[in-house]
Order: structure tokens, then C-alpha cells, then sequence
């Protein structure tokens, strides 16, 4: 069974796949060629037409016969035929999301991916700020993600809260039948 | 043992690196990323010569099937490599490759309730 982590650079998805995965995560790396080349955080050079994608992959045993896999990867329009394997069978994908203003709006061309994709989701709030917290309602209205889907707190170093939000997308899934 | 077999494999697999960066493989018989592969009887006992066959032939001795992603990450080899040698691997017989898993919508409850109680006793949450 497959789930996927998304979120944009330096969310904390390689960190969260860490904390679950039962062996190291491995990084492989994907050519993505694109048709029309755009302007985003990734190329700074707007003529570029292929871009090195890192995947992050980990597994995790929870019984002889079931195994879970979780993909790592940022979510860019550019990428969607990437997403065309990386969707086809996931049960569903955890969004991290950075809190903070001035990153949250880096969140919103993953979630068009997930959208786009029909993928079931929740959202995890990753704690970058120990100063503060951001109480999850707000993060909730500045996604204006629909009020059935979760968003759940979670440090992603920790391996027990991650494993909630996992949990929590399991949930989800269950509710959605 | 086919006193062919050696030849014919590194032969057949030097075209896929040239191929390297994955931008322009064949898409005909192509394993998706994500299809799961493991050894056949074949695959076990063919003299491999190139490396990186050799590699994943170890990694996928223990009968194990492994997602494409993790085999290209494990022998260190760009995604793109990684599929058209395993395709090619395929096609020699040495390995077979599964579907990856069927549509996430076909998930029944069993299964989620499983993969829910699952996750609660490995990761204590
Ligand atoms: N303070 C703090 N740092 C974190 C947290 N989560 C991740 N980090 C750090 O933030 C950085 C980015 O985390 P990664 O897990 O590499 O993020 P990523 O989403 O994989 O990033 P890319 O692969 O670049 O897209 C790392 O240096 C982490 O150690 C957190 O909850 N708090
Ligand atoms: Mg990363």
C-alpha cells in the first residue's frame, strides 16, 4: 500500500519519512522534462525545460503481508506526469504544511496537484516555530481547504506524532466511504 | 546454462545507458515506477556480468518484491536507469514484474482498518 507525503521545498517530507520508515529513506532522483518551461521556485532560469527531481522513499512493515510505502515529493504543476505514477494506487497523501505566512502560500500548487489528482488528503501542520503556534483553524481558512478535510498538528522528527498524522489520514479515508 | 545468456545480457543492456536521464526510453513495455519486481529461477542462476544487474539481483535474492523506486535508490542509479534496466531485466526473463497496487479507491474497510491497526501498534501512536 502506498501513501505519499507532499509538500513544497524544505517542508520537512524527507524528515518525515525518516521518523516512520523502517530503513534509511532513499532519495532517487527523476528527470522531469517539461513542455512548457515556467517560472517557479525551482528554476530560477525560466528557459530550463528539465529539472532533477528528488523522490524520498520509505517503507514500513505492519504485517508479513502488508507493507506500507511512502513516496516523498514536491508538488509542481510541472511534475504531473510524475504524479500520474506516484498517484495511480495510493490510498492517499499527507500535505506538510509550513505554518509561518510567509510560507504557507508555497502550499497551494501541491494542493491543486492533490486536487487535480482526486486524491484523498488531510494536512499536517508541521511546528517549525518554537516561538509560536498557529492554531489550526487559521491555517485551515488561509488553505481554504474544505471543512471535512483534516488538519492535524505534527512535528515531524517525532515518530509517534507523525504516526498520528498518518493515522489521521487513515481516519479519513474510513470516513470517506 | 546457456553459454549465450552472459553475452546476450550485457549486450542488451548497454543500450539503457546510454539512454541514462530517463528523458526518452521506450514507452512500450515500460515498468511504471512504481510496479513491484523480484527474481525469477532464471534471474538467480544467470552469470551476470554488468554490475548494476548484479546489484539488483542481490538486492531481490531474498524473493522479496521491490517497488522500482527502491531499487534504482539502493544501486544508486537515477529513477529513469533504474526502469529501463529493469524493463530490460524483464524482458530477458531474469525478473518479473507485478502491477503496481490497484486503484486506492478500490481500498476496502477491512483493508484500511488493518493498515490503521497496523500503523497503531508499530508506531506506538
Ligand atoms: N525546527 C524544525 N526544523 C525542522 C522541522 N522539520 C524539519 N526541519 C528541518 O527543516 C529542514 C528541511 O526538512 P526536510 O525534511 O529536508 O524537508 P523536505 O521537505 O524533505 O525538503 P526538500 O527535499 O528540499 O523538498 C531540515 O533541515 C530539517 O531538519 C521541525 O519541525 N522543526
Ligand atoms: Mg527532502
Amino acid at each position: 500500500m502506498k501513501v505519499l507525503v507532499v509538500g513544497p521545498f524544505g517542508v520537512g517530507k524527507t524528515t518525515f519519512i525518516s521518523s516512520i520508515s523502517e530503513i534509511e529513506p532513499l532519495t532517487t532522483e527523476e528527470t522531469i522534462t517539461s513542455l512548457s518551461a515556467r517560472t517557479d521556485d525551482l528554476s530560477a532560469t525560466p528557459e530550463k525545460s528539465t529539472t532533477t527531481v528528488a523522490l524520498d522513499f520509505g517503507r514500513l512493515t505492519l504485517y508479513d503481508d502488508l507493507v506500507l510505502y511512502m513516496f516523498g515529493t514536491p508538488g509542481q504543476e510541472r511534475f504531473k506526469e510524475l504524479w500520474e505514477d506516484l498517484t495511480r494506487g495510493a490510498l492517499g497523501a499527507l500535505v506538510l504544511v509550513d505554518p509561518r505566512p510567509e510560507r504557507l502560500k508555497q502550499s497551494f500548487a501541491v494542493l491543486d496537484l492533490v486536487e487535480q489528482f482526486g486524491l484523498a488528503y488531510v494536512i499536517g501542520v508541521n511546528h517549525f516555530d518554537e516561538q509560536r503556534t498557529y492554531p489550526l483553524d487559521e491555517v485551515r481558512e488561509a488553505l481554504s481547504v474544505s471543512p471535512e478535510t483534516p488538519v492535524v498538528g505534527c512535528d515531524v522528527r517525532d515518530r509517534a506524532s507523525s504516526g498520528k498524522a498518518l493515522i489521521t489520514l487513515v481516519n479519513h479515508l474510513l470516513s470517506l466511504d | 546454462m546457456d553459454p549465450d545468456s552472459e553475452l546476450e545480457l550485457t549486450n542488451s543492456l548497454v543500450p539503457a545507458f546510454v539512454l541514462t536521464g530517463g528523458a526518452s526510453l521506450p514507452t512500450e513495455n515500460e515498468l511504471s515506477r512504481d510496479s513491484l519486481v523480484a527474481v525469477t529461477a532464471k534471474g538467480l542462476e544467470a552469470r551476470i556480468i554488468l554490475p548494476e544487474a548484479a546489484l539488483i539481483r542481490d538486492l531481490l535474492s531474498s524473493g522479496r518484491h521491490l517497488p522500482v523506486y527502491e531499487v534504482a535508490a539502493r544501486i544508486q542509479v537515477p529513477l529513469g536507469v533504474g526502469r529501463a534496466l529493469l524493463t530490460q531485466l524483464c524482458d530477458e526473463e531474469l525478473i518479473v514484474a507485478r502491477p503496481p497496487i490497484p486503484k486506492a479507491t478500490q481500498a476496502d474497510r477491512a483493508l484500511l482498518a488493518r493498515i490503521r491497526a497496523g500503523l497503531q501498534e508499530q508506531l506506538g501512536a
